[in-house]
C-alpha cells in the first residue's frame, strides 16, 4: 500500500505551487508516463472551492471491481479485475499489465466522510471530498482583556493574573 | 502482424505513455496496448480512459490501422492543483496489419475506457486461375 502524503493545504506561496502544478498538468514537453516502478494508477488531486477532488485513470475496471473507502483523513482506492486475455489466445504483445491496485492518500485535514462521492466513467475514477465544516478556517474573535477582567482559562486555587 | 508506431510525431519506447505535442498544443499520448492472436481473429485492447465512443476514430489506410481518441479537457474552471502524477491529452497509435486480416469486417467497441478491436482473419481463399489475355493473332 502506498501512502501519498500531501503538501500543506494552504501554502504561503500559492503562486509557486500553482505554477509548479500547472507545469505538470499542462506540460508542453513530453510528460514521461509511469515506468515499471511508478505506482499504478497515477492520482491527480486538486481543490475546487471547498471541495477536494482526486482522480485516477483505471481503464478496464468495472464498477464492481473497484472500492473506495474513507476514514478521518485518509482515502483508499482499490480494485481488482479479471485478466483481459480472450480464451485460447496467444499473446503477441501485452502492455496493459496491472490487474489489481491499492493506493491511499492522506489529506492534512479531516474529511466529512458522509459527504464523499465517487464516480467511475469511461475508466476515470473521481472522488469528491468536501472539506469538513469543522476543518475549515474560521475567524476567532479576539477580545481585549481590561483591568478588572479575569482570563477565561481556569486558574489553580489562589492564583492570580499578573497585570 | 507487426506492432509498430508509424505516426511521424510519435516518440517513446514501447510501453511508456510518453506524450508528444501536436501543432495545436494538445499533448498526444501513445496508449498501452494488448495484442492477441486467436485461430480466427486478432484482438487489440487499448487503454483510452476519459475518451467517449464518439471521440474515437479507427481508420485503416492500406495495411495500417490508426486509432485516434480525442479527450475533452478535464481540469477546467477555478481549481488549485495539489498533486499531479499524470497528464490528460489525446491518444493515438498505429498498428501495421498482416495480410491475413479481413479489414472489411473490423469491429470496434469502447467500454470502461478500453477500446477493443476485433480483426477477423480472411476466410481461406481457394486457389484461383487467372485467365491470361493477349497472345499473337497467328
Amino acid at each position: 500500500m502506498l501512502n501519498t502524503l500531501l503538501p500543506n493545504m494552504f501554502p504561503t506561496d500559492l503562486d509557486a505551487l500553482s505554477h509548479q502544478m500547472s507545469r505538470l498538468l499542462h506540460a508542453s514537453t513530453p510528460f514521461s508516463g509511469p515506468g515499471p516502478t511508478a505506482p499504478w494508477p497515477g492520482i491527480n488531486i486538486w481543490r475546487a472551492g471547498d471541495t477536494i477532488v482526486a482522480e485516477a485513470e483505471i481503464p478496464g475496471f468495472r464498477l464492481d471491481d473497484v472500492e473506495v473507502t474513507a476514514a478521518r483523513d485518509t482515502v483508499t482506492i482499490r480494485g481488482r479485475r479479471a485478466p483481459s486475455a480472450p480464451e485460447n489466445a496467444a499473446a503477441i504483445r501485452v502492455e496493459r499489465l496491472v490487474t489489481s491496485f491499492e493506493r491511499s492518500f492522506q489529506l492534512p485535514f479531516e474529511l466529512d466522510t458522509d459527504a464523499i462521492e465517487a464516480t467511475l466513467t469511461d475508466g476515470v475514477l473521481r472522488v469528491t471530498m468536501p472539506v469538513a465544516e469543522t476543518a475549515r478556517p474560521r475567524r476567532v474573535a479576539i477580545k481585549a482583556l481590561g483591568a478588572g477582567d479575569q482570563p477565561r482559562a481556569a486558574l489553580p486555587e489562589g492564583g492570580s493574573v499578573k497585570k | 502482424m507487426n506492432t509498430h508506431n508509424t505516426h511521424p510525431t510519435a516518440t517513446g519506447t514501447a510501453a511508456c505513455g510518453c506524450g508528444t505535442s501536436t501543432k495545436s498544443g494538445n499533448i498526444t499520448y501513445r496508449p498501452p496496448m494488448d495484442l492477441y492472436h486467436l485461430s480466427d481473429r486478432y484482438e487489440i485492447h487499448l487503454d483510452l480512459p476519459g475518451a467517449t465512443a464518439e471521440q474515437i476514430e479507427a481508420a485503416v489506410d492500406g495495411d495500417v490501422l490508426t486509432v485516434a481518441g480525442r479527450v475533452t479537457a478535464r481540469y477546467t474552471g477555478e481549481i488549485t492543483p495539489i498533486h499531479a502524477e499524470y497528464g490528460v491529452g489525446d491518444f493515438e497509435r498505429s498498428i501495421r496489419l498482416g495480410e491475413d486480416v479481413d479489414v472489411e469486417r473490423l469491429d470496434a467497441r469502447y467500454q470502461e475506457g478500453v477500446l477493443t478491436i476485433v480483426l477477423p482473419k480472411r476466410a481461406e481463399r481457394q486457389p484461383r486461375r487467372v485467365p491470361v489475355k493477349g497472345g499473337s493473332s497467328r
